[in-house]
């Protein structure tokens, strides 16, 4: 038996003033089912929500209907109330009679009439409505984070210190990324490595962090507070419990000659030896000397033991024994509660654009074939101390040092023929700083910087990029450059000052290129085995790009750093952050508590056991694939049929299956068939 | 093999290219290929016609296109690039919209069902480059030429889809075919300055400065063309070119047809080799392995025009 | 709904996703835009969840025109949602005017919780139309013929 309570809301004038409220009340107290009906100023404030709670005591009221503004707006405020005095908050519904009546009709009479219309709609909504309990899941309170950079360590570090287990995948020998490769960061000129590698040691030495480097995530399986992952710990050749990091295999390596992806691949004549050149690794390897861990892996694609089958001089001259040629791959499992996805970005490569020959990429800046043109990471590594030449510009051909450098900005980026459509955020900033560290390395020498335009919008960013012009005087061309080609030792730079109206020809010695930031290779492999959703250039899609940037659609699945989308380290950092304490705030309860409004697959005894005969049209149609299959069985064992069954952990509540299910087996609490229907049948009435 | 020919008023009518006509023509036939000309072709409107009036032009060519076709001539050897371009522009434009297809057809009352197309003579030469190489009779010396495909051979990507925009190098593969070394240098697709070389030029003699000191510093001895515009600036502008660049510049240019008639023992004369401004005597003969013309007061005029 | 001389006000029952429509018409009521009061909005979660049967059902219970709106194609909240939600609705839609429903009676819309004004052009343009082509008495001939003579 219905004793639905009707509240008729005021709002001061902004109801009161159009909608007859005290006669929508008085007409609602006669409709069946209503025990009682009232109107009121202020349905929101401390009064008029103590006048609720006092009618479901007097009145023994089975259901609330507050007719206000906006359910977006105040139905948790009702619904709080209501609970406080022991009905259950899903039996309360609000009719909006504001944003969607008073405040859009003038004509009063025809806004009262809907009024009452729309709040017997919800009068009778509520009479089906059902007492529904939050749903709990248990929660693994441990994170998995993939990849290791900043991104990935500040993530990790806070959601450590805040008490909980962390798990780092990284797929490079060391932890780093790619903040480990550059000189100094903007706009501070702090040295990256020198601010990067005390939280590399603390992520090492932290207690409650487990690091596994030269792996990968193989497999993800599971759901929020309850994720199974899959971990190769790829074959290092090296026993990290008997390695002590002391470095004499690398020395004795006869390998060499290869390059070095920690230096981007470049190299520089030997100053020493013309005939030889530096930047290369040895085949045994740690990337850099702050490695962490500082252990080395042997790239078995150009060792010569794995490939010839000969050497073997790092076993021989390894002192603990570390070295173990047998050592195989390793699969290994993780149980975690949630996933903080930091896998980073690449630099997109204009040799490598070649490959999409003919009309991908730059061939007027000669496709990467000239070794003076060189990219914004590979000139990092040229002023960075811990790179080929110790931190002297010199270049790549002859080892000269230039006299006349050229940047160019935008190579691939903001371009909508050939290259990528977005801005790549940091390389007006970084080209800055380049121009800046070149001027204080050679004081003589000359940067030009042929520029779209100048986005420095970060604190004390446009500032400093004024430096480079005021102070180091570097000359900014507004305007692309159309070609670059050799002339003898140098290099000429054909291109365009669009503010003063000239053409301009630079002779370089050498030209850095702003390539644009891109998303891994493997992002969509990833994206697919996490089953998140990422955009049409591969970065990751946050869940709202304003309102929940480090979320994914995918409950319990994070996302931190530059593979959700181009930015630089403080943007990074309070992303990470942002990611741990989500991941802090999931971890908080001891059980997950979700809302209720999920899906849900009818049962009924036997003989029938369930509407569900099987289709699986609902898992089909699931966008987040809680649909899983059950086997109903008798008391014997023997398999009845196989019906769907809903996991409320991934639901989200959208009713797609209730809408397409042919047997109508499965239904959406909160807004299931009965409920519905009972809102349509109240449309004719009078 | 029969093949539709479509020279154009540099090759044919006007004749102002008549080496890259003659050279083409003679060539191919040593190759054994039959060039059936488009009965009543008409202009293209590469010079005025594109930039003044695109209906008048896409007809003019549409004709040309339904001319070849009711021809039966699915490919067209276009050795001039702008006439090429023009053939495949129209082509393209039509075939993406029949309402543009309509309103040229009516204009040059003709149908057109879109079958045909223009071929350059690089293109065509690489496509059959197995044949080409059958047939050379005498491999060429390896004497450094750089191959120059002007602005057109590549571009507009769409319409001439073929080769490389920025770094082509099919011409280049056709001349060490024929035996020549060919260069890497920075200038292949530079501008020449085109139709300057009448209104202003100045411009031209600056631009194809640049281009053959570029082709000079790589060690090229002669320059590659496949294009009567480019020929025409390069050799016709040469002296002043030297002037602009103040560097010393006797750099032969030659077209791809004639390097090829070489190679098939095609005489100098046939391949209309002396009519160039750059004198051609040296490099001929030693494209030809003969003893190289003595220097002489009495040697016949600065065009070596006597030459066997 | 009485076929008197007065004007004829339709009827007009909406089926709007709780993310994107239904914010969409809140924003319309937070900028004070005006629009014809002819509609009754159902919130539900997703335009996806709209079983075929409650747009049947509305016009049985006397509704003149039927709108089903929900977010743009891309920005479902529950990421595919408003496809299923089209796609159904192209299909039901076919039926229904294969049945002798007039198509203006049956609409379909993208309305982000951005575009107030789109969802209050949208009912005022709608109630236009419907009134023009006057009350719906499909249902009530079609019950009436099975009920046979009186």
């Amino acid at each position: 038996m219905s004793r639905i309570g009707v509240f008729i809301c005021h709002c001061g004038e902004n109801i009161g003033s159009v909608v007859d409220c005290p006669r929508v009340a008085a007409t609602l107290a006669e409709h069946p089912g209503v025990a009682f009906a009232t109107d009121y100023k202020y349905m929101c404030s401390d009064p008029g929500q103590n006048l609720i709670k006092q009618a479901i005591d007097d009145h023994k009221l089975t259901g609330v209907v507050v007719s206000a503004c906006s359910p977006r707006m105040h139905e948790p405020t009702f619904r709080n109330a209501v609970a406080e005095k022991g009905l259950n908050p899903f039996l309360c519904e609000m009719a909006n009679i504001r944003e969607h009546c008073s405040w859009v009709h003038t004509d009063n009479e025809a806004a009262t009439i809907k009024a009452i219309e729309l709040v017997r709609l919800m009068v009778e909504k509520v009479k089906s409505n059902e007492a529904l309990e939050p749903i709990h899941v248990p929660i693994t309170k441990r994170a998995l984070v993939i990849g290791g950079g900043i991104a990935g360590i500040q993530a990790a570090l806070d959601i450590a210190n805040a008490g909980n287990e962390v798990v780092i995948v990284e797929r490079e020998p060391s932890i780093g990324g790619h903040m480990l490769q550059l000189s100094e960061t903007f706009p501070t000129l702090d040295c990256s490595q020198c601010i990067l590698t005390p939280k590399m040691v603390d992520i090492a030495r932290h207690p409650l962090i487990t690091l596994h480097t030269w792996s990968e995530v193989e497999k993800v399986d599971g759901y929020i507070g309850n994720f199974e992952v899959t971990v190769r710990k790829k074959a290092r050749s090296v026993d990290l419990d008997k390695c002590t990091g002391c470095g004499a295999c690398m020395q004795k390596c006869p390998s060499r000659k290869i390059l070095s992806e920690f230096n981007a691949g470049v190299t520089v004549p030997d100053p020493e030896n013309p005939k030889k050149r530096l930047g290369y690794r040895t085949a045994i390897y740690t990337p850099c000397p702050q490695a962490v861990p500082n252990k080395p892996v042997i790239d078995r694609e150009h060792c010569l033991k794995f490939t010839k089958g000969k050497c073997g001089v790092c076993a021989k001259v390894c002192p603990t024994n570390a070295i173990d040629y047998e050592q195989e791959d390793e699969l290994i499992t993780e149980k975690v509660g949630a996933v903080v996805v930091a896998t980073g970005y690449q630099v997109w490569s204009v040799a490598e654009a070649a490959k999409d020959y003919p009309y991908i990429g730059y061939g007027e800046y000669g496709y990467g074939t000239h070794p003076d043109i060189i990219n914004g990471l590979q000139f990092e590594r040229l002023l960075s101390a811990s790179g080929p030449t110790a931190g002297r510009v010199v270049r790549p051909s002859d080892g000269k040092v230039p006299q006349t450098v050229v940047f160019l900005s935008c190579v691939g980026s903001r371009d909508n023929e050939k290259g990528f459509t977005y801005c790549s955020k940091i390389c007006c900033m970084y080209l800055s700083k380049h121009a800046m560290l070149y001027k204080h390395k050679v004081h003589e020498g000359q940067a030009y910087n042929f520029y779209m335009d100048l986005r420095a919008g970060g604190k004390t960013y446009d500032e400093f990029s004024r430096r480079t012009i005021e102070e180091d005087g570097c000359i900014y061309l507004r305007g692309r450059v159309s070609r670059i080609y050799p002339r003898g030792d140098h290099l000429v730079v054909q291109g365009a000052d669009t503010l003063s109206n000239a053409q301009v020809e630079v002779e370089a010695d050498l030209v850095v290129l702003a390539t644009a930031i891109i998303a891994q290779p493997d992002a969509e492999a990833l994206a697919q085995k996490l089953r998140v959703a990422y955009d049409k250039d591969h970065f990751f899609a946050e869940a709202h790009p304003k309102l929940r940037p480090v979320e994914s659609q995918t409950a319990g699945i994070f996302f931190a750093g530059t593979c959700q989308g181009p930015k630089d380290i403080p943007e990074t950092v309070a992303q990470a952050s942002g990611a741990a304490a989500k991941v802090s705030a999931l971890f908080s309860a001891d059980e997950l508590e979700r809302e209720p409004m999920v899906a849900h697959v009818h049962r009924a005894p036997p003989p029938v056991y369930s509407h569900c005969f099987g289709c699986f049209f609902c898992e089909r149609v699931c966008p987040y694939g809680a649909i899983e299959r059950e086997e109903l069985r008798d008391r014997k064992g023997n398999l009845i049929k196989t019906v769907a069954k809903v996991n409320e952990g991934l639901c989200a509540g959208c009713g797609l299956c209730a809408a397409s299910c042919r047997a109508n087996a499965i239904t959406l609490r909160g807004f299931n068939d009965e409920q519905l229907f009972a809102v349509v049948n109240a449309i004719g009435e009078q | 093999m029969e093949l539709g020919y479509y020279p154009g008023c540099a090759l044919k009518a006007h004749a102002t290219a008549l080496e890259f006509g003659a050279s083409t023509e003679a060539s191919l036939a040593a190759l054994g290929v039959e060039l059936k000309e488009v009965p009543d072709w008409n202009c293209c409107g590469a010079s005025a016609g594109h930039m003044t009036n695109s209906a008048l032009t896409r007809a003019l060519n549409v004709r040309n296109l339904a001319l070849a076709e009711a021809a039966g001539m699915a490919e067209i050897l276009s050795p001039c690039p702008l006439c090429a371009k023009e053939l495949a522009i129209a082509n393209l434009e039509v075939n993406e919209d029949p309402a543009l297809l309509k309103a040229a057809e009516d204009a040059c009352e003709m149908t057109y069902k879109g079958t045909s197309r223009p071929i350059t003579l690089i293109e065509f030469l690489h496509n059959n480059r197995d044949m080409v190489a059958e047939h050379i009779k005498t491999k060429l010396p390896a004497i450094k030429v750089a191959c120059y495909y002007g602005c057109l051979h590549t571009r507009p990507s769409l319409a001439m889809g073929f080769d490389n925009t920025e770094q082509p190098v099919t011409m280049d593969e056709l001349c060490r075919l024929l035996g020549l070394e060919t260069v890497e240098w920075s200038h292949k697709t530079e501008c020449c300055g085109a139709g300057f070389t009448m209104s202003k030029p100045t411009v031209v003699a600056r631009l194809t400065g640049r281009i053959l000191s570029a082709a000079a510093a790589a060690g090229a001895e002669a320059v590659v063309v496949s294009c009567p515009m480019c020929h025409a600036n390069l050799d016709m502008r040469q002296a002043e070119a030297a002037k602009d660049a103040a560097v010393d510049l006797h750099l032969p240019i030659l077209y791809l047809s004639q390097v090829l008639g070489l190679a098939l023992d095609l005489t100098p004369k046939t391949l209309s080799l002396g009519t160039h401004f750059v004198d051609t005597t040296e490099i001929v003969a030693r494209l030809r392995g003969e003893p190289l013309p003595v220097a002489t007061t009495e040697a016949a005029g600065a065009d070596g025009a006597e030459q066997e | 709904m009485s076929a008197t001389q007065q004007e004829f006000e339709p009827r007009i029952v909406a089926f709007v996703c709780n993310w994107c429509t239904y914010a969409g018409a809140d924003l319309a009521g937070t900028s004070r835009l005006k629009y014809a009061s002819n509609v009754r909005v159902i919130r539900v979660p997703c335009s996806g969840r709209v079983d075929p049967l409650y747009i049947v059902k509305a016009f049985e219970r006397g509704a003149d025109a039927v709108l089903v709106s929900g977010c743009h194609p891309g920005d479902c909240h529950y990421a595919e949602g408003n496809y299923y939600a089209r796609r159904r609705f192209t299909v039901l839609r076919d039926l229904l005017l294969f049945l002798g429903i007039e198509p203006q009676r049956v609409q379909f819309s993208w309305v982000s919780a951005a575009e107030g004004a789109k969802w209050a052009d949208l009912i005022n343009d709608l109630t236009e139309k419907v009134r023009a082509i006057g009350p719906f008495e499909g249902y009530k001939e079609l019950i009436a013929a099975a009920a046979g003579p009186a």
